[in-house]
């Protein structure tokens, strides 16, 4: 009795699953909230130079000077993207892995002038993006200043 | 205990006929979309710009997609596509491309899945459209 | 003891001939008639020779089947695109639940696959103008439990029929066969 009471839960389930299909995922919408502004800011720094390969160049040294590694790069978009594994705990806290992207670009309607913005995933502290500005900055001969 | 036995062999018959109705999506109707309205989802996917400067174009879909919290994951400016991927409970990933389109437009055509499904729905691609076309300082004409 | 220093110098002799000669191609490294005639349903030439055009409306139609794209490089005319994509086949459900029902075991089936495509254009040898376009297409089925179950090559003639079907008519060119 209990057998047939255990196969005929388990039929039912079937027929539900078959029948209403899989869980329904999050709203596809929800994927399309803009970041704060107050993020965009302590992520990106404007440098007043126009030599963007310089730019790139320095970053890519920064990168790796934190153990990342450079997975991807394009000069014509201005676009790094770098991972790692493990982070070697001098300045910053340790997560188990990062990926970070950097993009440069020119900044409109200011001649000679690029912003550098730097995203590492999981990483919000401020103080983290002014570091590495900074090194970024010392690399170049050339100020980082705020957006 | 035989009314039951037989009771429980007919829902299962029913079953499975229901399941042999219904037919399993083939293999290549899979691979290859065939199931989904291809100049509709075109529709929705696509937005043009008054603008022939695909680098420019590529380079602030990038920032557009970093901007709504993605991670690009792969970019190149010849064929001119960029992709990127952001987990909020489940895993999005979008590939945005740009081409151009006659002598004065860039098209810009966004396709993204979760997890295992197509995103079909036009909500999300009106979403990110508007914040491109905000960033390009253009408007993001429809098209058929 | 002249004999076994023969048969001992006979093997020496043996085994250096055999290390001398032409190792054996593993069978999946060999091109077979089986790759050659793949070759040709994999691929179709089309009469232009603007290869960048013949790539860009590849990567639309990659993009109107639901492909992601993974890799592209124009130089190389390359582009490698991937969706994850429903493996669940409700019969398959039933039948290894009840399966898993009599072995006390939890059910296990096919959940998802991963189905990518490499797409290669290159101007054509054959014709004296054209692009050649080799496609193929391989899927990795994963199990409800996370592991893989199959990897395996996609490739009917119906496929390949259906995909070229479709880049003929985003370029406006018939694609021939080789």
């Amino acid at each position: 009795m209990r057998v047939l009471r255990l196969v005929d839960t388990v039929l039912t389930l079937s027929f539900v699953v078959i029948l209403t299909g899989c869980m329904t995922p999050p709203k596809p919408a929800e994927f399309f909230q803009p970041v704060s502004l107050q993020q965009h800011q302590i992520k990106s720094r404007v440098f007043e130079t126009s030599n963007e390969i310089a730019i790139m160049r320095a970053c890519t040294n920064v990168l790796m000077d934190n153990s990342f590694q450079v997975y991807e790069a394009e000069s014509q978009l201005g676009w790094i993207s770098a991972r790692k594994l493990k982070f070697i705990p001098l300045e910053m806290p340790a997560p188990a892995s990062a990926s970070a992207t950097i993009l440069v670009y020119p900044a409109s309607g200011r001649p000679e002038t690029s912003i550098v913005r730097i995203s590492i995933h999981h990483v919000a502290d401020a103080d983290i993006y002014q570091e590495l500005f900074a090194r970024i900055s010392q690399s170049l001969f050339v100020k980082a200043q705020p957006l | 205990m035989r009314k039951h036995l037989r009771r429980m062999l007919c829902l299962f018959a029913l079953g499975l006929l229901l399941i042999s109705v219904g037919g399993c999506v083939s293999t290549q109707e899979r691979l290859l979309d065939s199931d989904t309205s291809q100049l509709q989802l075109r529709s929705f996917q696509s937005r043009a710009f008054d603008t022939t400067d695909q680098v420019k174009t590529l380079r602030t879909v990038m920032l557009t997609l970093q901007d709504l919290g993605f991670i690009l994951t792969s970019a190149e400016s010849g064929v001119g596509s960029v992709t990127a991927s952001k987990w909020n409970r489940s895993l999005m990933i979008i590939t945005v491309s740009v081409r151009p389109r006659g002598e004065t437009q860039m098209l810009v055509r966004a396709n993204c899945q979760i997890d295992k499904e197509l995103v079909n729905d036009p909500v999300p691609y009106q979403m990110f459209f508007s914040a491109l076309a905000k960033a390009m300082f253009l408007e993001a004409h429809e098209v058929e | 003891m002249r004999r076994r220093g023969l048969t001992v110098c006979g093997m020496i002799g043996l085994a250096a001939l055999a290390a001398c000669m032409p190792k054996p191609v593993p069978e999946d490294l060999r091109i077979t008639y089986e790759s050659l005639v793949s070759r040709q349903q994999q691929t179709r030439i089309f009469e232009t020779e603007d290869e960048a055009r013949v790539l860009a409306a590849s990567s639309a139609v990659l993009q109107d089947l639901g492909f992601l794209i993974d890799e592209s490089e124009q130089q190389l005319g390359l582009l490698v695109g991937s969706k994850m994509r429903s493996a669940i086949n409700p019969a398959e459900v039933v039948f290894m639940t009840l399966l898993a029902l009599m072995a006390r075991s939890d059910p296990v089936y096919s959940e998802r696959q991963l189905m990518r495509i490499c797409l290669v254009t290159t101007p054509s040898v054959q014709a004296s103008s054209g692009t050649s376009v080799r496609v193929t297409f391989q899927r990795i089925v994963y199990l409800n439990n996370g592991r893989e179950s199959r990897l395996e090559t996609l490739g009917t003639p119906g496929i390949y029929e259906e995909f070229f079907a479709k880049l003929s008519k985003a370029l406006f060119l018939e694609g021939k066969e080789l």
